[in-house]
């Protein structure tokens, strides 16, 4: 269950997360800006989207067609559980021992790594990141920087206890992590990527890194499984070129990432230029729900991290505080859909509405429209108490000039205490830094009449 | 506008102002009568009922929007010192009053009718300056999301603010950031929201500023309540209040 977003409490971690989130803004201000460009891109790729989703059917078979045409195997999960079950026996029939992994939060939301290590598989993750959060024991912070909000000190004693002692120089810990990972690669029976986006009329999949990781992932060792969630299609190769495109300009600012991997991984396998196998695994894990309800919308999502970036509340709570693997705006929408545990809902109260994640998003996903639209799916009905008075005293002028002279004594009165003595009610959590309005009892509107006489307005 | 002799805008105050701070009323008609506009005070005015929406209270808010249609039906243009609340009206209330298609009619019709102040002076008088004096400390200015994003309006306060007489306005450093108010927000997450607003003072005074003019009602009301804990010597003042070269 998803609990009450707090504030980084580390000093440190805050000031670790306003630099890295504020970095990422002034990137993608610096190179992505001209509202002509992003408009232009925003259509292009929502109109993408948008077609398959209105014929999610159709093109799955189409690019299930051409990816085993070619020689590879589709499989498609209901759930979690499936696609974890599927992925095992896949790395058991190929005699894994060793499993590398490209970052992926899909596999990350189906919990992969703990299924195939019950199975007595090692798994490694190879994104520097997420081999830090994968030492630590930890879920992403970040979709971008999972392990951001560790300090280099923080990863030298991690990699110092799990490998040979290090200097907490990034040269060094990076050198490290490349030396461990190298071997791994090389030894590994299965490489396991994620999707960035896939076109059906080719079966392409866009595999877009900044480390070069997934493309060894999926090179080197013999077998490739790729994991996608099944909003991740495009019909088209050409939409394929959208996507890869944007997604880095959204996130960095960059018009294209370090590494851009585009995988006909199938016409590969059948002309001997690849991995011997190659398996595709498309994950509903409740998106076919989503995508027929009321914020379908979300499927559109890249993952860029935009609007975590520019949220206020993530860049002061950070990731680990939404409960799940998914944070921030985005978070918030797709917890309660994807994960749905009781309580996961409440993540709608935990935004401003400010509009800049909507503003910044580069699918252009109303994700403020999405909180309040589950805020109101959650409110109690008017026949409660506290809607009812509400209700009643603002859309009643005498009731509201009624309230407003009680309000003074009983403002007063609250002001007086101190915040141990303070009665329940939502002045508790407004006198955590502010204090209570000055109210003087009369309306503004009220005393206009009264000086000026009833005929007046 | 040939019309503006004529034109009597009615004051929107919102429930904020009515209850809480007259002066902001105040100034928003002194702003307008100070170009030869006479406002009018519908005096059965009422709260439009954004913050039970935003709170998710869908019923209790169309209840209020029904007693707002009425209090300000006939009005010719209606001026309100709130971005927020008239970004409720405009794309919120038609659509909630639906089950009544008369109220519904009349609600499209003011929505259409309906001003946030520095853009009824700036769009609908077409002035790009109100003649005022600006505050005669170092100042600078928060936009607020309700009026820059709700209602889109991001040109308007900016032109009238930099059009006062005086002290130029400060850059506000990442001036695009919410406060934190974000309405029941501020109590359903009170560490995170006051803390954004401590943020916000902060980036106040790292502008340079004495002064900070808050672009709306609620963020008012949340970072003056903040800033008399934290911050007691800074000044805040709405954007109708500097408009109207009050603080000055």
């Amino acid at each position: 269950m998803a609990k009450r977003l707090m504030p980084v409490s580390e000093s440190g971690r805050a000031k670790a997360l306003a630099g890295f989130t504020g970095r990422l803004r002034q990137l993608r201000e610096s190179g992505f800006n001209d509202p002509k460009v992003i408009n232009d891109f925003r259509e292009r790729a929502r109109a993408a989207k948008l077609e398959y989703l209105s014929r999610p059917e159709h093109y799955l078979s189409m690019l299930a067609d051409r990816v085993e045409a070619g020689g590879g195997r589709v499989h498609f999960a209901a759930d979690a559980a499936e696609a974890c079950q599927q992925i095992k026996g896949i790395c058991q029939k190929a005699g894994a021992s060793q499993v590398v992994k490209g970052k992926s939060m899909t596999c990350e939301e189906i919990d992969l790594n703990p299924a195939l290590e019950a199975a007595g598989m090692q798994v490694s993750e190879t994104d520097l990141g997420e081999f830090i959060i994968q030492l630590a024991g930890e879920p992403p912070f970040h979709i971008l920087g999972p392990a951001m909000h560790k300090t280099r000190y923080e990863v030298a004693d991690l990699f110092s206890k799990h490998f040979e002692p290090v200097s907490s120089e990034p040269a060094d810990l990076t050198a490290l992590a490349r030396k461990v990972l190298r071997r791994r690669f090389l030894e590994a029976e299965v490489g396991i990527t994620g999707v960035n986006a896939i076109a059906c009329d080719t079966g392409t999949l866009a595999v877009i890194t900044n480390e070069g990781n997934g493309r060894f992932c999926s090179t080197v060792p013999r077998v490739h499984v790729a994991v996608m969630g099944l909003e991740k299609a495009v019909p088209t190769l050409h939409d394929l070129a959208v996507i890869s495109s944007l997604l880095p300009r959204a996130a960095l600012g960059w018009p294209v990432s370090s590494y851009v991997s585009w995988i006909s991984a199938a016409a590969g396998v059948a002309h001997g230029a690849g991995p011997e196998e190659f398996h595709l695994v498309i994950l509903d894990n409740g998106r076919s729900q989503a995508l027929a309800g009321p914020y379908w919308e979300i499927l559109l999502c890249l993952r860029c991290s935009s609007c975590l970036n520019y949220c206020p509340v993530y860049t002061t709570a950070g990731g680990h505080n939404y409960g799940w693997v998914y944070a921030g705006p985005m978070g918030s929408v797709l917890t309660p859909l994807l994960r749905g545990e009781p309580g996961d809902e409440r993540l709608s109260q935990a935004s401003t509405l400010c509009g800049r994640c909507k503003e910044k998003c580069p699918m252009g996903i109303d994700l403020p429209g999405m909180l309040l639209k589950r805020r109101q799916e959650e409110a109690p009905p008017l026949q409660r108490l506290m809607p009812r008075l509400a209700a009643e005293m603002l859309s009643k002028r005498g009731l509201f000039e009624s309230a407003c002279r009680l309000a003074k004594p009983m403002v007063a009165a609250l002001s007086r205490l101190d915040d141990e003595h303070l009665p329940p009610g939502p002045w508790r959590g407004w006198r955590q830094g502010r204090s209570l309005p000055n109210i003087t009892g009369s309306t503004l509107v009220g005393s206009i009449r009264h000086r000026k006489g009833p005929e007046n307005g | 506008m040939n019309s503006l002799p004529t034109l009597r805008p009615s004051l929107f105050a919102t429930c904020l102002v009515d209850a809480l701070f007259p002066q902001i009323g105040q100034a928003t008609l002194k702003v307008l009568t100070r170009q030869g506009l006479k406002p009018e005070i519908p005096s059965s005015q009422v709260c439009c009922g954004q913050s039970l929406f935003k709170a998710g209270h869908v019923e209790a808010a169309r209840r209020v929007a029904r007693a707002w249609v009425r209090a300000f039906s006939g009005a010719t243009a209606i001026v309100s010192p709130s971005g927020s609340c008239v970004a409720h009206v405009r794309h919120n209330l038609p659509d909630l009053l639906e089950p009544w298609p008369e109220l519904a009619a009349q609600a499209r019709d003011l929505a259409a009718r309906t001003f946030e102040l520095s853009q009824f002076v700036f769009r609908v008088i077409g002035l790009e300056a109100t003649g005022a004096a600006a505050p005669s400390q170092p100042w600078t200015y928060h936009p607020s999301c309700g009026l820059h994003r709700s209602l889109g309006e991001d040109e308007a306060p900016y032109r009238l603010l930099d059009g006062l007489n005086g002290l130029a306005r400060l850059e506000l450093p990442d001036a695009e950031r919410c406060c934190g108010f974000g309405g029941p927000f501020s109590v359903t997450h009170p560490e995170i929201s006051s803390r954004l607003l401590t943020d916000k003072l902060s980036a106040a005074r790292e502008a340079g500023a004495e002064v900070l003019v808050v672009g709306d009602v609620g963020c008012f009301m949340h970072l003056s309540c903040g800033a008399a804990q934290s911050d007691p010597d800074l000044r805040l003042i709405h954007l109708s209040q500097a408009l109207a070269g009050e603080e000055a």
